[in-house]
């Protein structure tokens, strides 16, 4: 319930900062419609309900007819509760450090890396499986993307990127 | 029409799709197999595999991984009472008291042979709907494609819910996400903040690759590692006595199947979930459901897979996904430089009629390869999520990345996935975003196109009969459910007075 507010606030501010934005889109067509006025009216049914279910969460009272999916999807996560809240944010952060690194590093050390640390973080049995995996998926990604289907893949800069021309 | 069907027999037969489409059909059946892997994350996932391809052997592979891995998230639902995916669900119910009563193996033979039949009814729907109905769009103008995106947009975002405000916000959202970048009509540069990266504007992949799958990956690392058990079953397809039994259930489970899979915004799950429920409605002996009956095994299995074929209608004909993992299939097209649509017929019949035939390939071979499959699979699921995870999460980076080749789109899917993982966890549903975002500038160029054939007035919209019909039931599929609630709210309102007065 108090996720289902701050998202619906969040909502809120989304959609009136670019209603605003919209709004102030040029019509150099001279036509009723320009082009800010599909998003304007977008934004604008976006506002309305999010409006709409902030206020349905203060006044919801506990009871709740589930529908057919929710009851599925309950059966479906029966003893699959979530142990360990924590991995959310190493994950995560496992893979900006990765997006923002892959420019400056090249494709295959920064891969190789990320994926016996991810090994590690979703709780691998032996690190040395985790590295093993992690050799494997890169090499198999190498091979089957710039090698045999010419993707061109970031070489990073400097000393990575002469590495990665041994390869590719 | 016969002989594109023969065409696209030639083409299946040639060594090279084959072989693809028996790939197809065997990835489908381990990432249906394995709880965390659904049918649509696989089919994202081997999206960047796709694009390298020729296009008939790329939707041979998509489009049969799509069909099989309905069937196969039955094998752990029976055996482990762990779906494989969510259409199994429902298979969970009779599957799993089959398995506890040594029936296992029959359990098994019966979803094998039930997924494939209603696999295989379904797809000749398909094969001969999707004609009819795509020449009967070749006269649709402007007017009529924004209607019928509306209308779309308007039954998924009603129907896939259960929470029409929850599901229009994410209409509006996905919607919304389209409109970043150039204005295709204008060339005027929208929210882009001066970003040459988002002026070129948001690319549909990587949204969809955060959305589903990287926000799974996010929920799954945060839970505890699954048991894997060695059981050893043997499958029995069934005998002529039990077909017999089952078949009237799967005949009609297929129909109720085949028609929920037509109708934007349901799918599979819900139709084996509905067709579990009207099964056990129309037998004789309705207490035994739940008990472990084959029935109760033939029901949702035979109306999943129908429902998964039913869905390819408006996505071949009309190019209109009904779902979204028919959303994903939209995308890959475009990639492939194709416009799904009436038009495809004509353009693109030969792809069209393999991708028909294989799918009706792919059923049936279910029937053949699936008995082996099982046999390996208790060795497949002992690979664990911890190298499994990980894989997931580098296929999603490069499918994003080699879309455009760029850095930037898999910072989008990080964003998304995000987004979609908070989203869930607060019971949005993602279908309508999806269909947003993919849908978007279908709407708003066709809503534009309409309003200079009109000069700016609206009741273009309205004075067109097939635009009219569409907008109406646009307008039903939100009504429905209000009216409902309304009247249960009365019904219930009844009953206490009543009792009170009693």
């Amino acid at each position: 319930m108090l996720l289902e507010r701050t998202i619906s606030i969040i909502m809120i501010a989304f959609s009136a900062l670019f209603l605003v934005q919209s709004l102030q889109l040029e019509n150099r067509t001279g036509g009723l419609v320009g082009p800010g006025t599909w998003p304007a009216a977008l934004m604008i049914l976006m506002l309305v309900l999010s409006i709409v279910l902030l206020v349905k969460t203060f006044l919801k009272k506990g009871v709740q007819v589930k529908t057919a999916n929710e009851e599925a999807e309950d059966l479906a996560n029966e003893d699959d509760q979530l142990v360990y809240p924590k991995r959310f944010f190493y994950l995560l952060g496992a893979l900006i450090i990765y997006t923002l690194l892959l420019d400056y590093v090249g494709f295959i050390v920064d891969t190789l890396v990320f994926i016996f640390v991810l090994s590690l973080i979703f709780g691998v049995k032996h690190w040395s499986r985790g590295l093993l995996t992690g050799i494997l998926a890169t090499a198999g990604a190498v091979v089957l993307f710039p090698i045999l289907l010419n993707t061109p893949f970031p070489r990073g800069v400097g000393i990575f990127s002469t590495f990665s021309l041994l390869f590719y | 029409m016969i002989e594109g069907l023969i065409g696209g027999f030639g083409n299946l037969f040639v060594p090279f799709n084959l072989l693809i489409l028996i790939a197809g059909i065997l990835l489908g059946f381990i990432g249906g197999g394995i709880p965390g892997i659904s049918g649509t994350m696989l089919v994202i996932i081997l999206l960047p595999v796709s694009y390298a391809m020729d296009p008939t052997a790329a939707f041979l592979l998509l489009t049969s991984i799509y069909a099989t891995s309905v069937f196969s998230g039955s094998i752990s639902a029976i055996l482990f009472r762990t779906p494989g995916t969510p259409e199994a669900v429902a298979t969970v119910f009779d599957g799993y008291p089959m398995a506890q009563k040594g029936e296992g193996g029959k359990a098994l033979g019966v979803s094998i042979f039930s997924s494939a039949t209603g696999g295989v009814l379904g797809t000749i729907v398909l094969i001969f709907l999707t004609p009819l109905l795509a020449s009967f769009a070749l006269s649709f103008a402007a007017p009529e494609y924004f209607a019928l995106a509306l209308m779309g947009l308007t039954v998924v975002a009603s129907l896939s819910a259960g929470n029409l405000v929850k599901g229009f916000i994410g209409v509006a959202f996905g919607l919304f996400i389209a409109t970043i970048g150039l204005d295709s009509m204008t060339g005027t540069p929208r929210f882009t903040f001066g970003s040459g990266q988002l002026m070129s504007g948001i690319d549909f992949i990587p949204v969809l690759i955060g959305l589903f799958a990287i926000s799974e990956v996010l929920r799954q690392v945060q839970k505890r590692a699954r048991k894997t058990s060695n059981q050893k079953v043997r499958t029995e397809l069934p005998d002529l006595g039990l077909m017999k039994r089952i078949s009237g259930v799967i005949g009609r489970s297929s129909l109720l199947g085949i028609f929920i899979g037509i109708l934007p915004g349901i799918g599979a799950t819900t139709a084996a979930m509905l067709s579990y429920s009207e099964a056990a409605r129309w037998s004789k002996n309705p207490k035994e459901f739940g008990t472990g009956i084959p029935e109760g095994v033939a029901a949702p299995e035979s109306a999943n897979n129908a429902a998964a074929m039913g869905a390819m209608v408006p996505l071949l004909s009309l190019g209109i996904p009904g779902s979204a993992t028919t959303a994903i299939l939209l995308g890959a097209f475009i990639l492939h430089g194709i416009q799904p649509g009436p038009l495809m017929f004509q353009t693109q019949g030969s792809l069209v009629y393999t991708i028909l035939i294989g799918l009706l390939f792919a059923n049936l071979l279910i029937l053949l390869i699936a008995k082996p499959f099982i046999s390996v699979f208790s060795k497949i699921l002992r690979v664990p999520y911890a190298i499994i995870g990980p894989l997931i999460v580098l296929f999603c980076i490069i499918g994003t990345f080699a879309v455009r080749n760029s850095i930037f789109d898999v910072g989008v899917m990080l964003v998304f996935g995000v987004i979609g993982y908070f989203l869930e966890n607060a019971k949005f549903p993602l279908a309508p975003i999806v269909l947003g975002v993919v849908l978007g500038p279908i709407a708003e160029s066709q809503f534009v196109r309409s309003m200079q054939m009109s000069n700016n007035d609206l009741s273009i919209f309205f004075t067109r009969p097939i635009s009219l019909v569409l907008l109406l039931l646009a307008l039903i599929s939100v009504l429905y459910p209000l009216v409902k609630k309304w009247i249960n709210h009365r019904k219930t309102k009844h009953k206490g007075d009543s009792t009170i007065a009693s």
